[in-house]
């Protein structure tokens, strides 16, 4: 027997709070929700909400790091100026336009690898086989190993005098002389790419394996009878029924891209042929001082990912609705 | 101890209304089952009395005392739950205890309480166990266990036999039942199975749609229940109802109806009057077969054999068998031969006759006997 | 998937079908090898590398040839690499403790009571998680410098809160609305409040959850680096991280490969131990918290 509406969190299908008085129970139980709530909100607000703030308002001052009190309001002159007949700010520098160049083609190429690679593996995964469980594990080492230590890993692998990997494809007769992977302007973006799709697949792949493994087998069961193809039941069956999972991975993976720093910082330094927007803004920040320059690049980071964020949402509520 | 008294109570989960003003009183120590199908907010019900969900409209007094605004636990209820709800983590007697820890008792006094319930129900042995190191059967114990702990002068049950297994929820059907006994505590049970609630209750709650349909002890629901539904609700196999219509009303009120033939009975019709349709109710037990050539009302169509007894399944004769409705039904002795196909008249037992007006509320009986023909051919 | 479905297709009139079906079997194998070889051979390679004496480590090799452990030896004399392990441990281990406290009592909240502004909170603590932290970088630093804890390890338990507390929320909101409401219900007529309630009934059920949530966290704070680099400034202060990336100090012909190696292993050992042991239960928190429970 469920009745569905006996419990105290009786939903309320109308939306609106019931008309009857509440009992003392309820009563308490949405004030303690409140002072559950509040270490959390307030914590949230000390380290993200207070700082967002004033990072925005640092955008509109000449705010430097050593003296932040001393900021003076000066409006937009950190996103756009001109004055003399040139254009300053943030909006008119190459170098800007350069990482932003450079952490959309970053974002697409990596999360686009991630999604395909990442599929392949959670299909080799959700096949029953000997030493699944260990093969799993070895998938998860990428993604539990820290940024900043695969970029060290791969630097090494990557030296272009020493590198295995040189050595390899030298071995293989597929290169004559070694490549400077992190070094050559042409190569370093790859390479970031490279280090990245590798920590990162794993995750993609285990979001889509959970979803693989929630698929109904009737549906296989039945196109096993009817014999159609395994990779025609892949793309009609399997990928409709993943899609969700799969966006939700590409999400995550899109937003993580675009804020992108330890692994461009550690890999390629602050070459400007991999610089992104993060290690852009950080420069501007820390090491040339200008924390209002520096917070207008942060805060232009930080509408375009709301932007894609809400697209986002937008989307996929347009898409739940249609579904329902 | 203590008696309930619910005044039009209502609930609403915004505009929707589960409950609709509910007028009741259970006396001190009457043990009182709310009985009705899915959704007829007879948990609902429960709940508001125990203070799981607030009351929207209306009184809720115990003991005399409002207690509407009161939280559960100074209700003095306490309430064993479907799922049995025991903390996972805890034994026994923790579980048991936890209440009354609570509640501020000092360590030996609810050692000492805790261990008294447990000799009622029997828990002494298990009492350093967790609840999934234990059967069904003793769960349920120990959640009531958990319930009566605290003494409270009223125990709730909601549904509690529904997770077991047929022939264990009919030993704890028993259990409870001495249980009540024993402690006489007032004690008001939920559930949807007909069987428990004509064992168990000293008075039946019979709700539909958040309205109370009827109440009263088991033998006046099944002898007289007050309109269609509680007839329909009340008894297994459920009441036969056919359409007839009245033909004589005044000093002898006769029907007549599809594949029935005149049959006169002794109701009173009151502003009903000569062809309106009124509904005949009578129940599976309290009908004989007659066997009849080609003029009988009925043709046999299925016989279910259930060892004791069987179950004759009727179609009216010239009428197609249909799947919307219930067909009637005849509760037999097993060696009656009869078999598909055979033609029959039904005999009921003019005794046990109901009839319903057009409003589904019963016609009253007559007080004085007519001496009519025990028997009469429908 | 493919040696799945190859080995259950129907069986048909084919003469080659034998020969396909191994075929498959082979390519499936292959691919599995494949995967794991790339899974694992960046780290398969750091250990070998670390483990050979400096004047063999321009000796390219795919096999381990040496066991030497000079390079560990170096690392581990020098007292401010020693102290950011430290620091690391100090660190991750503030924040797990921080953010589970804090999401316990948020996630009960969120999960288990029904108040008006709830969609609002978690809409909050969705956003939050998708913060770029550069975004709020120049104002943290403020925060930081304005409580006095630039340069300290607490400056980094208190900035690894905005990414570690949304994830624990999340995920616990997920485990605690699992919890069934009858549990809740007895508890209430047993006349415990929602704080008893809490921590005597529902926190000894979740601790399968505490854990799984309480390991994401402490990864994601052993690995953190942007807050690490900005927010300290001496060595003695600095996390692992940190001090690996700033190993690389001069040019690239003479980056100190040996000693990056086996520091690498040192802080990736541990992580490793931790995923083999604990990979359902990381599964298992990865998907709850990216799948909306």
């Amino acid at each position: 027997m469920t009745e569905a509406m006996s419990s105290i969190e009786s939903p309320n299908r109308s939306g609106g709070p019931p008309r009857g008085r509440a009992t003392r129970v309820r009563r308490q139980r949405v004030r303690a929700a409140w002072l559950f709530l509040s270490p959390m909100l307030i914590g949230l607000a000390l380290v993200a909400g207070w700082p967002l703030l004033r990072t925005l308002w640092f955008s509109f001052t000449d705010a430097e790091l050593n003296d932040l009190a001393a900021a003076r309001w000066i409006g937009f002159e950190n996103y756009l100026l001109y004055e003399d007949g040139i254009w300053y700010g943030v909006l008119a520098d190459p170098d800007w336009w350069n990482a932003v160049g450079n952490t959309l083609y970053f974002t697409a190429v990596s999360v686009s690898l991630e999604v395909v690679l990442g599929v392949i593996v959670a299909l080799v995964l959700n096949a029953k086989f000997r030493g699944r469980t260990l093969v799993r594990a070895a998938m998860l080492i990428p993604w539990a190993i820290p940024t900043v230590v695969s970029a060290q890993m791969w630097a090494w692998m990557l030296n272009d005098q020493f590198g295995i990997l040189n050595h390899a494809l030298m071995v293989l007769g597929v290169l004559d002389a070694p490549l400077a992977w992190t070094a050559d302007a042409n190569l370093s973006m790859w390479a970031v790419i490279m280090v990245d799709v590798w920590k990162t697949t794993p995750f993609v792949a285990l979001l889509v394996l959970a979803a693989l493994q929630m698929l109904p087998s009737d549906c296989y069961e039945a196109a096993e009878v009817d014999g159609i193809h395994p990779v025609r039941v892949f793309f009609r069956v399997t990928l409709p029924l993943i899609t969700p999972a799969l966006l939700v991975a590409v999400i995550f993976r899109v937003l993580d891209g675009l804020r992108i720093f330890d692994l461009v910082y550690v890999l390629t330094s602050n070459s400007a042929s991999t610089m992104t927007m993060s290690v852009y803004a950080r420069q501007q920040l820390v090491e040339f001082q200008d924390v209002g320059y520096g917070s207008a690049a942060s805060t232009l980071l930080f509408l375009v990912i709301s932007l894609i964020a809400v697209i986002y949402l937008y989307l996929g509520r347009r898409q739940l609705g249609v579904s329902r | 101890m203590a008696n309930v008294e619910l005044s039009g109570v209502e609930k609403r989960f915004g505009a929707n209304r589960i409950i609709h003003g509910v007028d009741l009183n259970i006396e001190d120590g009457e043990f009182v089952v709310f009985v009705g199908p899915s959704g007829c907010g007879k948990s609902t019900l429960l709940r508001l009395i125990a203070g799981l969900e607030s009351i929207s409209a209306g009184e809720l007094r115990i003991q005399g005392e409002r207690v509407n605004e009161l939280p559960p636990k100074d209700r003095g209820v306490g309430m064993v739950f479907q799922s049995y709800a025991l903390y996972p983590h805890m034994n026994v007697f923790d579980n048991m205890a936890f209440g009354l820890k609570l509640a501020g008792g000092g360590k030996e006094e609810v050692r000492q309480r805790v261990m008294e319930t447990a000799k009622i129900l029997q828990l002494e042995e298990l009492m350093g166990r967790k609840p999934k190191e234990l059967s069904g059967g003793q769960r349920q114990r120990v959640a009531i266990g958990r319930a009566m702990a605290r003494e409270p002068d009223i125990l709730l049950f909601d549904e509690p036999l529904s997770n077991l297994d047929a022939a264990l929820r009919v030993r704890m059907r028993v259990e409870i039942a001495r249980l009540h006994e024993r402690l006489k505590s007032t004690m008001v049970y939920v559930t949807h199975d007909q069987i428990e609630a004509m064992t168990l209750a000293d008075k039946i709650v019979v709700l539909s749609a958040g309205r109370i349909e009827q109440v009263g002890s088991p033998r006046e629901l099944f002898e007289r229940p007050v309109n269609k539904f509680v007839a329909g609700f009340i008894g297994s196999p459920k009441m036969n109802f056919f359409e007839v219509r009245l033909v004589a009303t005044g000093a002898h009120t006769v029907v007549e109806g599809a594949g029935i033939q005149r049959l006169e009975l002794p109701f009173e019709t009151g502003a009903l009057a000569v062809g309106d349709s009124v509904t005949l109710g009578i129940r599976p037990e309290h009908l004989k077969l007659e066997p009849a050539g080609t003029d009988a009302g009925f043709v046999v169509g299925n016989v279910e054999y259930l060892g004791n007894e069987a179950y004759v399944y009727l179609i009216a004769n010239g009428a197609r068998a249909s799947l919307e409705e219930d067909p009637p039904v005849c509760r037999t002795e097993v060696d009656t031969g009869l078999k598909r196909g055979d033609r029959v008249n039904l005999v009921p037992d003019i005794e046990r006759i109901q009839l319903f007006g057009p409003d589904d509320r019963a016609l009253a009986r007559r007080e004085n006997r007519v001496d009519s023909p025990a028997r009469a051919a429908l | 998937m493919s040696a799945n479905v190859a080995s259950r297709s129907r069986p048909r009139r084919d003469a080659l079908a034998p020969l396909k079906r191994a075929l498959c079997r082979l390519g499936f194998w292959c691919l599995v090898l494949v995967l794991g070889i790339y899974a694992v051979f960046p780290f398969y390679y750091a250990i070998i590398t670390s483990l050979k004496p400096s004047s063999a480590l321009f000796d390219v090799s795919f096999w381990i040839q040496s066991f030497d452990l000079s390079n560990y030896r170096s690392l581990f004399a020098q007292p401010t690499f020693v102290r950011s392990i430290f620091n690391s441990v100090l660190v991750a281990v503030c924040v797990v403790f921080l953010a589970l406290l804090l999401a316990l009592t948020a996630a009960y909240a969120l999960g288990r009571v029904r108040f008006r502004g709830r969609g609002a909170v978690l809409v909050i603590v969705l956003g939050v998680s998708m913060f770029p932290q550069i975004a709020v970088l120049s104002g943290l630093f403020e925060v930081i410098r304005w409580l006095g804890l630039y340069n300290t390890p607490w400056a980094l338990v208190l900035s690894y809160t905005i990414f570690t507390l949304p994830f624990t929320v999340w995920v616990l909101t997920t485990f605690m609305r699992q919890l069934p409401h009858e549990l809740e219900e007895a508890a209430i007529m047993d006349g415990a409040t929602p704080w008893v309630t809490l921590t005597r009934v529902f926190l000894p059920l979740m601790w399968p959850a505490m854990a799984t949530t309480g390991l994401l966290a402490f990864i994601a704070a052993w690995n953190e680096f942007l807050f690490a680099l900005t927010f300290t400034l001496t060595d003695s202060q600095r996390t692992v991280p940190v001090a690996i990336a700033l190993i690389s100090g001069g040019s690239q012909y003479e980056l100190p490969w040996g000693p990056i190696m086996a520091a690498s292993v040192v802080v990736t050992v541990p992580l490793v131990v931790l995923v083999v042991i604990f990979q359902r239960r990381i599964v298992s928190g990865l998907t709850a918290g990216a799948v909306k429970g």
